[in-house]
């Protein structure tokens, strides 16, 4: 199957007229001699070590909060007509805003609103990257967990990828 | 050694014999995971100490894991959350602004000392490093741990066509670098 997938990696690296080749596995790095004949015991070790036999974590998200953030993608969903991905530069359309007030203000009740949560209403809905941004509370963007620069980086690279000049992004988000 | 389905183990789990099936999950996966850490974190150290705490955490899980997913997305997602989020206290306990974290793991690389990779292979790993931390994810499991889109896809809950997408951005990205 390894096999397989590298060939499938390679000839994709060709598609994209990359002159990057499947690369080795370990490309330079090392473990101590050893190493792996050794870290089930270390594992073992620091279980045994462990005064707390099986301590199952509180779940991250009550089943209301999941219950809550499913329907407000399932709104979000349901907005959609037409990807913001596949638009051109003309045909930004701001119909139906006010519904999507109402969605963010509801999104960004959501404890566990990050940026992959971002992303993934970008990819999957029609709200435009620049609605999404423009609309996003300056707490959220305060907060050092959201690292705004990666996300501007992926809606960036995502808008050029579908023929979405960059600078007209830019322009309508400041 | 016989090499056991994922199946099995969890069965031989489940029917009690939850050291013996524990310790061959271990030996199954402790290489992948460790090298998809490793290459992530960079240091040597810090992945020894990650991969022991992401396969403590699949034997607190593993009584209540029931099999939505399969036991390899499974485990590749608990690394994949704890290295990103280790690196993100990393960049917080340093305060160190965003772009600043691939400098500080290019200085990491450099000093460490299980990391030998000739010019060539640095090049390449420095501009790996550039890249933003979830393309750096994606480019990772694809290019070097050969993983498919659809297995990807359901370790990191995005669509197979951001990540293709995201992929091929990274190629282009790394591959500017390396020849520049």
């Amino acid at each position: 199957m390894k096999t397989e997938n590298k060939k499938a990696i390679q000839k994709e690296l060709q598609e994209l007229g990359s002159a990057l080749n499947a690369p080795g596995k370990e490309a330079g790095f090392k473990v101590p001699e050893g190493y792996f004949d050794e870290l089930p015991g270390k594992i073992q070790g620091r279980l045994e070590g462990s005064t707390n036999i099986v301590q199952f974590r509180k779940p991250v998200a009550s089943s209301r909060q999941v219950f809550a953030w499913a329907a407000s993608l399932l709104i979000l969903v349901a907005l959609g007509i037409s990807l913001f991905l596949m638009r051109s530069d003309n045909d930004i359309d701001y119909v139906a805003l006010d519904e999507q007030y109402i969605d963010f203000e509801y999104l960004q009740a959501q404890a566990y609103f990050d940026q992959d949560m971002i992303y993934q209403l970008i990819m999957d809905s029609d709200i435009s990257a620049e609605e999404i941004l423009y609309n996003m509370d300056a707490d959220i963007l305060a907060d050092d967990e959201f690292d705004y620069d990666e996300i501007m980086e992926m809606i960036l690279e995502e808008a050029r990828y579908f023929g979405i000049e960059s600078e007209y992004l830019l322009s309508s988000l400041y | 050694m016989k090499q056991y389905t994922d199946d099995e183990l969890l069965e031989k789990f489940r029917a009690g014999q939850t050291d013996m099936a524990f310790g061959l999950i271990v030996k199954k996966y402790q290489e992948s995971i460790y090298w998809h850490i490793r290459r992530l974190v960079i240091s040597h150290e810090d992945a020894n100490d990650l991969v022991q705490d992401v396969f403590i955490k699949v034997w607190e899980a593993l009584p209540k894991f029931r099999g939505d997913s399969a036991l390899y997305t499974w485990i590749y997602r608990i690394a994949t959350n704890e290295a990103l989020s280790f690196l993100k206290k990393k960049k917080r306990r340093y305060l160190l602004p965003v772009g600043d974290l691939s400098k500080q793991l290019e200085e990491t690389l450099e000093a460490d000392v299980y990391y030998q990779g000739n010019e060539m292979e640095k090049k390449l790993q420095k501009a790996i490093l550039a890249l933003p931390e979830k393309q750096r994810v994606i480019f990772n499991m694809r290019y070097f741990h050969e993983m498919k889109y659809e297995t990807m896809s359901e370790i990191l809950d995005t669509s197979v066509g951001a990540l293709k997408a995201s992929y091929h951005h990274a190629v282009k990205k790394v591959e500017k670098s390396v020849v520049s």
